[in-house]
């Protein structure tokens, strides 16, 4: 009993024995802080940043927000409030506009932290920025911010591609990718995507990437596409797909649909909507241009075999009034008049007009619609050539295709009262020389009704060499 | 025993309250001394009227000085040596006094400071990733009499921070450190050729300024013109000197050199007691080159650097084998003939492609007699076969396998920047024929 007593006592005693009622006294104002005073960037920063979105803007050196062994060079504070408000205007005005304030203020990164210089990585490569975690985004390379070069490394397109690209990686981290985009280019994601010679842009593109950087994952292909749609431009995209090989094109427009789909499916957002905000930002405030628009172009209707035929008939009028080529048409002239004044008089035609017929992208069928010898009836003759034209240059180059077609008008076309002088005078002209693609004439400008309903051919180099005539289109 | 435990309990119980006052060893709770130290540098740095000079070293190139104004807004307005612009025209961007860890010195906005430590190449110079290997954070040791001093905190470089009199402000906001730099060179150059302090016994100092690194050479000599010890320290030019970085000062004659200033005619050394020396000036470096360049001798090899001007020479040499080397697509990394034993010399190429390194070198038998060298071409290795059209000059001079006389003599600048020793060696029929470039350990 005794013993147990004092037992009992002695364990009440340790567990009592430190007990302490009074409150940890630590007073917070004498907490030791770094920054002591506000100046007017600090100020911008939470009046149109900080208050509306939530987000934290780190200017000033801090070395614990990136790779603490690495030399990176603080910012510049004159670029810091250039930088933010190329951000709000391109990136965080977009998606409130079209996604609404809920959702850009609860998927916004709400750290921004800026850096001067880029981050070099151990394989030679610069890591211009990194999102980690869908709460921090860390831009470096701030101080080569430019506004003026809007299409160059240190513009405001590719600085806010990095934005996109980075904010494109959070959305997947809350709503993952569908598998379907993984599968569209599986076999050709290559992880050393800086190898000089195995990934190359041209390669990239030829493979169905947007860039080289895409192709070292899916997950960078899609914030690649994202990012590129939106910042580059819906033009720019087509551009790009247009000048890649054809199965390639499928692949890219495949990617296309399912960002689209994606950003319906899984946020309701309209991306071509999206888009259009994107880029109206760009050009009303930064003033930023698209590229020429190389589908509309006579090459690439061409190259998406998109165009019937082109006449030619060395009567009508719009000869009269825009001009034409006196090398071609001295060509053509001499033709005719040597078909139709060759000896015996028995194998006199006619040549009245020619036809370009373009079969396919590739190959291309000129026809010669001449009176036959009584001058009764029209009869016409057929020579294939191939065609190879450049998407980019324009430049195309006929070659004569044998052996010739087996139609009656290319039988025509064989006689040797029609096939000598073809040889002498239409063939030479057409293979002779590189042509380059155009909406001709130049006298039908832009704003003309009739533009790209005229089309035609000049030898490269050698701008009075041409011809041309209204087109019909497939 | 169980009697034991129940005491044993009991006294645990007794005791566990019981609470002993510590005396703390220093002052005050850590936060509050931080604050203090913090409170201090703050207003140290803010209140100073007429600004701040200094300068730190940095890993790869020299020192760099500095003239600060900082505000109690967190403003800091700042001119630099760094180049003629950053002399003249001020530059402002944020600065903090930070508690991280220890009380430190932030530059946190871009500034002339950045400039050494920025990583990208094309900004500065420097190396990809590393710049000159400095810092834009400093962390505070110290302070004695109108000075603050602070380290580099990750490469470790001394940053001291002095307080600027009127008459220095003056001279600073009025392009005083260009000013300073140009005249000084003027006469530096123009006066002296090697320059030298005596005045101990069997016991003188040279002093060789090199601009271009932001390095003086320091190399004790004595009568026998045998080298003693060689030093180099990081300088940087301010408003009324070229000031050695803090705390890299030369001892000479019992006194710390801090500075070299120049007065009408004259370069002269101060020391930090405030007393000077004036410098003379010789034609030919202190030390002998016989006596200093050997395989067991300081030192021990002529390195290739950037191209010496104002050499006579059938053929610059180094000069010209890095040039094959470009034109055949490589780049020249490391150059340099050695001496590696007592009857071996080597000359060697460290070069790189786009992709790999390599290396090529050839080996010479020689002897030596003082100054007279004769060298023999024993062997070379593939990559020198390889590469044989781009070491042409090498072995033009020192020949393929016949034997060859040449003399070791220094070799004369006529350009009057140049105040390094240059060292040659030249064939003995003819002196124009010659391997030159700067002395290497």
């Amino acid at each position: 009993m005794k013993k147990t007593l004092l037992y009992i006592v002695a364990v009440l005693l340790i567990f009592s024995a430190c007990k302490k009622e009074e409150a940890l006294k630590v007073d917070m104002n004498k907490y030791n802080s770094d920054f002591n005073a506000q100046n007017s960037t600090d100020r911008w920063l939470m009046d149109n940043v900080t208050t509306p979105y939530n987000i934290e803007v780190v200017y000033r050196f801090d070395r614990n927000l990136t790779e603490v062994s690495k030399d990176i060079s603080p910012a510049n504070l004159d670029k810091v409030q250039p930088v933010m408000e190329s951000v709000l205007n391109i990136f965080l005005k977009p998606y409130e506009k079209l996604a609404g304030k809920a959702f850009i203020k609860k998927l916004c990164p709400k750290q921004y932290v800026l850096y001067g210089s880029v981050s070099y990585n151990t394989n030679g490569s610069v890591t211009l920025a990194t999102a980690e975690g869908g709460r921090k985004v860390v831009l470096y390379d701030v101080n080569n911010f430019n506004l003026n070069d809007i299409e160059g490394d240190a513009g405001v397109r590719r600085k806010l591609r990095t934005i996109h690209h980075e904010f494109t990686h959070i959305l997947n981290q809350n709503i993952p990718i569908p598998p379907e985009f993984a599968e569209v280019t599986k076999a050709d994601y290559y992880s050393d995507w800086t190898n000089n010679t195995e990934n190359t842009a041209e390669i990239a593109k030829s493979l169905g990437f947007i860039s080289r950087y895409s192709r070292s994952v899916y997950t960078e292909d899609f914030a690649e596409m994202t990012a590129h749609l939106l910042v580059m431009g819906q033009i720019w995209f087509d551009n790009y797909v247009i000048s890649a090989p054809l199965g390639a094109q499928k692949k890219l427009r495949r990617k296309e649909e399912l960002v689209i789909q994606y950003f319906q499916d899984a946020f309701g957002i309209d991306f071509k909507a999206l888009q259009v905000e994107v880029q109206n930002a760009l050009k009303t405030i930064y003033g930023a241009q698209d590229p020429a628009d190389l589908t509309q172009t006579f090459q690439a209707l061409l190259l998406n075999n998109k165009v019937n035929t082109l006449a030619y008939a060395p009567t009508a009028a719009h000869y009269a009034t825009y001009g034409s080529s006196t090398t071609f048409t001295t060509m053509w002239n001499n033709y005719a008049n040597a078909v139709g004044t060759q000896t015996p008089t028995s194998n006199r035609r006619y040549p009245q007009n020619m036809l370009l017929t373009f079969t396919s992208d590739t190959t291309m069928t000129l026809r010669v619609n001449y009176l036959n010898n009584a001058q009764t009836s029209t009869l016409s003759a057929d020579y294939n050539f191939s065609m190879r034209i450049n998407p980019v240059t324009a430049e195309v180059i006929f070659v004569k295709l044998l052996p010739e077609g087996t139609t009656t008008a290319h039988g025509n076309g064989q006689n040797s009262y029609l096939k000598n002088y073809f040889e002498m005078y239409l063939l030479p002209y057409f293979t002779n020389r590189t042509f380059v693609a155009s909406w001709l004439p130049t006298g039908i400008t832009a704003t003309n009704p009739l533009y790209k309903t005229f089309a035609g051919f000049y030898e490269k180099g050698v701008t009075t060499n041409y011809f041309y005539g209204p087109i019909v289109l497939k | 025993m169980k009697n034991l435990i129940y005491t044993v309990l009991l006294l645990i119980g007794f005791t566990a309250c019981r609470k002993t006052e510590v005396e703390d060893a220093f002052y005050a709770k850590p936060e509050q001394r931080i604050a203090d130290t913090l409170n201090y540098i703050r207003s140290e740095l803010t209140k100073a009227q007429y600004g701040w000079k200094g300068g730190f070293s940095t890993g790869l190139k020299g020192g760099f000085g500095f003239y600060f104004q900082f505000g109690t807004d967190q403003y800091v307005t700042m001119l630099s040596d760094y180049s003629t612009a950053s002399g003249t025209t001020p530059k402002q961007s944020t600065y903090r006094v930070s508690p991280t860890n220890e009380p430190s010195l932030l530059f946190d906005t871009y500034n002339y400071i950045s400039l050494m430590q920025d990583p990208a190449p094309a900004v500065a110079g420097g190396t990809a990733g590393q710049g000159y290997r400095s810092d834009v954070e400093f962390v505070y040791s110290g302070h004695r009499g109108d000075s603050l001093f602070f380290v580099g905190k990750k490469y470790n470089n001394p940053f001291t921070l002095v307080k600027a009199t009127a008459a220095e402000q003056q001279l600073y906001l009025n392009n005083g450190i260009n000013t300073y730099r140009t005249a000084f060179s003027s006469v530096y150059n123009n006066k002296y050729a090697y320059s030298y302090l005596s005045g101990v016994t069997n016991l003188n100092l040279s002093v060789e300024i090199d601009y271009n690194s932001r390095n003086i050479v320091f190399a004790y000599a004595d009568n026998n013109q045998n080298l003693v010890g060689i030093t180099t320290v990081p300088f940087y030019v301010t408003a009324n000197a070229l000031s050695l970085v803090n705390p890299f000062y030369v001892s000479y004659n019992s006194k710390s050199i801090k500075s070299i200033v120049y007065s009408g005619d004259q370069v002269l050394v101060v020391f930090t007691d405030g007393s000077t020396a004036a410098l003379s000036s010789q034609t030919n470096p202190l030390y002998s080159i016989g006596l200093s360049f050997d395989y067991n001798k300081y030192f021990k090899k002529i390195v290739a650097g950037p191209a010496i001007p104002g050499v006579t020479a059938t053929t610059h040499i180094f000069d010209s084998v890095k040039q094959l080397f470009t034109t055949s697509g490589r780049t020249v990394d490391n150059m340099y003939f050695a001496f590696t034993n007592s009857t071996t010399a080597v000359f060697y190429i460290a070069y790189h492609t786009s992709s790999s390194s390599f290396t090529a070198s050839s080996t010479y038998q020689y002897t030596r007699n003082g100054t007279q060298l004769t060298l023999k071409r024993v062997s070379y290795d593939g990559n020198w076969d390889s590469r044989v059209a781009e070491v042409a000059p090498v072995t033009a001079l020192l020949g393929t396998g016949d034997q060859r006389g040449f003399v070791i003599d220094w070799a004369i600048s006529s350009d009057k920047s140049v105040k390094f020793p240059i060292a040659a060696i030249k064939s003995a029929s003819n002196p124009n024929n010659m391997l030159y470039g700067r002395l290497g350990e």
